[in-house]
């Protein structure tokens, strides 16, 4: 039979009526109050648990005390930490919500006290087989939801009080307020070491560019679903992504995660942003009902300096010129966020970057503030980014000032590219002597030569000769440690010579055919010098025009 | 049967490119065409690629053509290397037919 215990609440209609308790009780209940705001401060939730259930055991002169948790998913009860029966713990005995003692508990949310355990009852084996007589237990309570229980239990019969029960709920609301804090906390935790983790640390500086980022979570450090990123694709141009998941926390986060992966596959495999975002539109709405996104999602060709990008109802990118003036780049239409709309389409747009160029992408946390609309947070995005800084400079400057006055709500994400004068009439870079480099080498020559009005045989020839001395010196140069090339050209009115140089002691190359770089070479130029020594080898090539 | 191929074939990847044409030619192919009419870039190593395919499929009685057209970039190339001796190079797909 089950003894009902009286409500803990004093009726507060009776300003006379309070929970009288004995003075050894009362004595009981400083000393635990004492040790639970203490060590809310210094021990750790595991400790203060042990701790909590000892003293309470000692206080209420009982055998056994135990916290259960209720694990929500699958609605049962698992016992967390116990002293006297660490058995429960350690076999992790599982009670079903709503069935025996700390199931009727946990479901009714009231206290219970149980002077005659047996079958009936009680469900747990392990407080049978350990010859509990009389078991007392409470709910523990955070946050208005029922999270556990607290029970104590003895190994003679027992007739458990009010003043009892009122003692082991207070250590109870204890509990549950530690539980609390140590779960929210371990979540944060987690929230941030995924961020973290997911957001690259270092981004690119693919040649002609100059890239910077930041990210920061929102006020109190809790982080959201915003991200940027930046990769270089295969062809030797630079992708750059920017992009706010809804919501917060873990799941923000995790969503966020999937979302920057998926998008780095879809840029391997669809040169089109257009199309790119249509796989990631589709792909959020397998994540579930309601999980949303906004996105920019854009290409930069180094050689034309070309900007394509397609925009799910983001922020639109903002441009500084050279000459310090700032504009929005508007687009014609304004797709839907992604996950929105069942088969959305996402419009491409162009826009011509040139040297000097800064392109700033960010998302709403930078720009939208309590006190004043979008429009006007983005007007002044644009008045701050007139000066001239670096892109890290930039991102600094641009944070600060943007939330010096208001914190903001949400978190941020912030991408800065500039892109980096022409060199001129020299060329000179330095090239690590691996395959992936050629591309690299490709890309800046053909930027180099892009406007000088050349004959395309002739612009394929000196890329080409060029590609081929880089090849093999980087097939031959050097051994698995690696080591760097150095590329130099010149343009005059009437010829363009380039060298490219190696330190390297060289491998004669053991299959025959393998020699064909040279005949190609020569091929293709007016006039090769390839200059051998033990410090390294030099190619030069030259090119009357 | 006929490759086409396009883009840009290099050191970093002419040895995917052979893998890939490799796994799709079986027995019963007795001509290979390797269209390179797309292809804006192709070097030695590239090239060093297709006369390894070349002599492979030699060996099992097997042809390899290249086609390349008279504008192409890349053309002169495959020319310096010494293609044209050994393995039939064509202007066009047309040309195959006669």
């Amino acid at each position: 039979m089950f003894q009902r215990i009286a409500q803990m609440e004093p009726d507060t209609s009776d300003p006379e009526s309070r929970i009288d308790l004995t003075a050894a009780s009362f004595q009981h209940l400083q000393k635990l109050q004492r040790v639970t705001d203490a060590a809310l401060a210094n021990l750790s939730v595991d400790e203060l648990l042990d701790e909590l259930l000892i003293r309470i055991r000692e206080a209420l002169s009982a055998d056994t005390a135990a916290i259960l948790l209720l694990d929500t998913m699958k609605a049962e009860l698992v016992a967390r930490a116990a002293k006297g029966i660490e058995e429960e713990v350690e076999q992790g005995v599982r009670i079903p919500l709503g069935r025996g003692f700390a199931g009727t508990i946990a479901a009714t949310g009231q206290p219970l006290a149980i002077p005659d355990v047996d079958d009936s009852n009680v469900l747990n084996p392990i407080l049978r087989k350990k010859g509990i007589r009389s078991l007392l237990g409470v709910p523990l309570v955070a946050q208005g939801s029922t999270i556990g229980i607290l029970h104590v239990g003895t190994l003679v019969p027992r007739h458990f009080t009010e003043e009892d029960a009122a003692l082991l709920q207070l250590v109870g609301d204890r509990v549950a307020l530690a539980i609390q804090a140590g779960l929210y906390e371990r979540e944060r935790a987690a929230a941030r070491t995924l961020q973290r983790s997911l957001l690259p640390e270092t981004l690119p500086n693919p040649p002609g560019l100059r890239v910077a980022a930041r990210y920061r979570p929102a006020r109190g450090g809790e982080v959201g679903g915003d991200w940027y990123d930046s990769f270089m694709l295969p062809t030797g141009s630079i992708a750059v992504a920017i992009g706010d998941v809804v919501g917060r926390g873990l799941s923000a986060a995790s969503s966020m995660g999937k979302l920057r992966n998926a998008l780095r596959a879809y840029a391997l495999e669809f040169p089109s942003p257009s199309d790119v975002l249509e796989r990631l539109d589709r792909l959020i709405q397998i994540f579930g009902p309601g999980e949303m996104a906004t996105a920019l999602y854009g290409v930069i060709d180094p050689v034309h300096l070309t900007f394509r990008f397609a925009s799910a109802a983001h922020i639109p990118p903002v441009v500084r010129d050279a000459d310090g003036s700032v504009r929005v780049v508007r687009t014609a239409t304004v797709a839907p966020p992604l996950g929105a709309v069942v088969a959305a389409s996402f419009a491409e747009n162009i826009e011509q970057l040139r040297p000097g160029i800064t392109l700033i992408l960010c998302t709403d946390g930078l720009v939208e503030r309590r006190r004043q609309s979008f429009d006007e947070g983005l007007q002044r995005l644009c008045e701050l980014s007139r000066v001239k800084l670096t892109p890290e400079e930039r991102c600094d400057h641009l944070v600060k000032r943007l939330t010096e006055e208001d914190e903001g709500d949400d978190d941020l994400a912030l991408m800065v590219i500039d892109v980096l004068p022409d060199q001129g009439d020299r060329l000179a870079l330095s090239l690590r002597a691996e395959v992936s480099q050629l591309v690299v080498l490709r890309r800046i020559l053909e930027r180099w030569l892009a406007e000088r009005r050349l004959e395309p045989r002739v612009l394929h020839d000196v890329v080409a000769a060029s590609g081929e001395a880089a090849a093999n010196a980087i097939a031959h140069a050097y051994g698995l440690s690696g080591g760097v090339l150095w590329v130099t050209s010149e343009w005059a009115a009437n010829e363009i010579v380039l060298s490219v140089r190696d330190f390297g002691r060289w491998r004669s190359p053991h299959l025959p055919d393998r020699g064909r770089g040279i005949p190609i070479m020569r091929a293709l130029t007016d006039q090769m010098r390839i200059t051998r020594s033990d410090a390294g080898t030099s190619v030069e090539l030259r090119w009357r025009l | 049967m006929i490759v086409r191929l396009s883009g840009e074939i290099d050191l970093s990847n002419a040895g995917q490119v052979k893998r890939t044409i490799a796994e799709s030619i079986s027995n019963h192919v007795m001509e290979l065409v390797i269209d390179l009419g797309e292809v804006q870039y192709l070097d030695s190593a590239g090239i060093a690629m297709l006369f390894d395919l070349a002599r492979g499929l030699g060996e099992h009685e097997q042809c390899l053509t290249v086609v390349v057209p008279s504008t192409s970039l890349i053309r002169r190339s495959l020319q310096a290397s010494g293609w044209p001796l050994k393995f039939p190079m064509v202007e066009s797909l047309d040309e195959l037919a006669e």
